[in-house]
């Protein structure tokens, strides 16, 4: 587990320093972490039961 | 983590999955894959996504799937607790190669020195196994990539000090391919260096003469309306601007000589490099490497 750790890091680091423009960075960056909190959501549930009257 | 797996699928898609037992432990581990990604584009894209944290969180992950799967599917009695906080050890100690800090982080941070052992069994292999696989930590790992670290090997962390842009020369005359030999006669009687690069209009390095090919023929004024270009030949080889200076050493050796043209990607003329001004800026830098010990 230690070692996909360290080797999808670096894979994934490789992959964005192959990109030359930053807004490209961002764009991609931005796509794939909104599709994993959409599908992996933070558990809200103490938050969420605070703000229920 | 205290085996309440339900809060895991709160406001997912997946919430009526949430009592099924084999999609617990898939929902599991893709959280557990899926966070290593998260973190390295977050990371890589310029963001802060940590290490340390999210490697305790893979830990914690690894550790309670491995627990879930032994109570559910072989029925063992596995406390998730302590699972979680000795796969939190071994994926930190793996990705830090630090094993003694996890097993004593771990060991403080559950409040006691009952999971000692477990914990440092499993720190140790994993280790261990990392250390096979891949000998550098998280941190080092870029460093070594791009040459930058610096270890016991003093040889090497010399050659990390020395920048190709600080030690190429520019002070040679650059002739154009137009000229004559009876041009170039007048050049060399101000010209310091016995080396001219040739370049085209636009800059662009066509090859070298050298003053040893001129000699026979420079004091034969029959021979000045010769174009420069008869003399010219290909430099042996060619260094990039941002070459590191470790891989042009073995350059030197192959093309056996001692200066060398620096060109960009295009082929732009920039200056030279010579074995002797890096050999000596070397001399330096390891004297400095070794002082600073």
């Amino acid at each position: 587990m230690a070692f996909y750790f360290t080797s999808v890091n670096s894979k994934v680091g490789g992959f964005y320093n192959s990109i030359q423009q930053q807004w490209r960075k961002w764009l991609y960056a931005g796509i794939s972490l909104g599709v994993l909190i959409f599908i992996f959501p933070p558990s809200m549930a103490r938050v969420t039961t605070a703000l229920e009257p | 983590m205290m085996g309440d797996t339900d809060s895991l699928f709160n406001h997912t898609l997946f919430h009526s999955l949430s009592s099924t037992d084999w999609f617990l432990i898939v929902y599991l581990i893709a959280i557990m894959l899926f966070k290593v990604i998260a973190m390295a584009t977050t990371n890589a894209a310029g963001g802060v996504g940590g290490t340390f944290a999210p490697s305790l969180f893979v830990g914690a992950f690894a550790g309670a799937t491995l627990a879930v799967i032994c109570q559910t599917v072989f029925g063992w009695d596995a406390s998730i607790t302590s699972f979680t906080l000795a796969g939190m050890a071994g994926v930190m100690s793996g990705v830090m190669k630090a094993p003694l800090t996890a097993i004593f982080l771990i060991a403080e941070l559950s409040n006691g020195y009952g999971l000692f052992i477990p914990l440092m069994i499993v720190s140790c292999i994993s280790f261990a196994v990392n250390y096979g696989l891949d000998r550098d930590s998280i941190y080092t790992k870029q460093l070594r990539m791009r040459g930058e670290l610096l270890t016991h090997d003093k040889d090497s962390s010399a050659f990390v000090f020395l920048r190709l842009d600080q030690l190429m020369e520019t002070d040679f005359i650059r002739i154009r391919e137009s000229l004559t030999l009876g041009d170039i006669v007048n050049i060399i009687s101000s010209a310091r260096r016995n080396i001219f690069p040739v370049v085209d209009n636009y800059g662009n390095l066509l090859g070298i003469v050298q003053l040893d090919d001129l000699r026979r023929d420079m004091f034969d004024r029959d021979k000045w309306g010769t174009p420069i270009m008869h003399y010219m030949i290909q430099p042996p080889d060619k260094i990039l601007e941002h070459e590191m200076i470790q891989s042009i050493m073995p350059r030197f050796e192959q093309a056996n000589t001692w200066m060398l043209p620096v060109v960009d990607k295009q082929n732009h003329y920039l200056g030279f490099i010579s074995k002797s001004r890096i050999l000596n800026a070397y001399r330096e830098a390891l004297v400095n490497v070794s002082q600073a010990d």
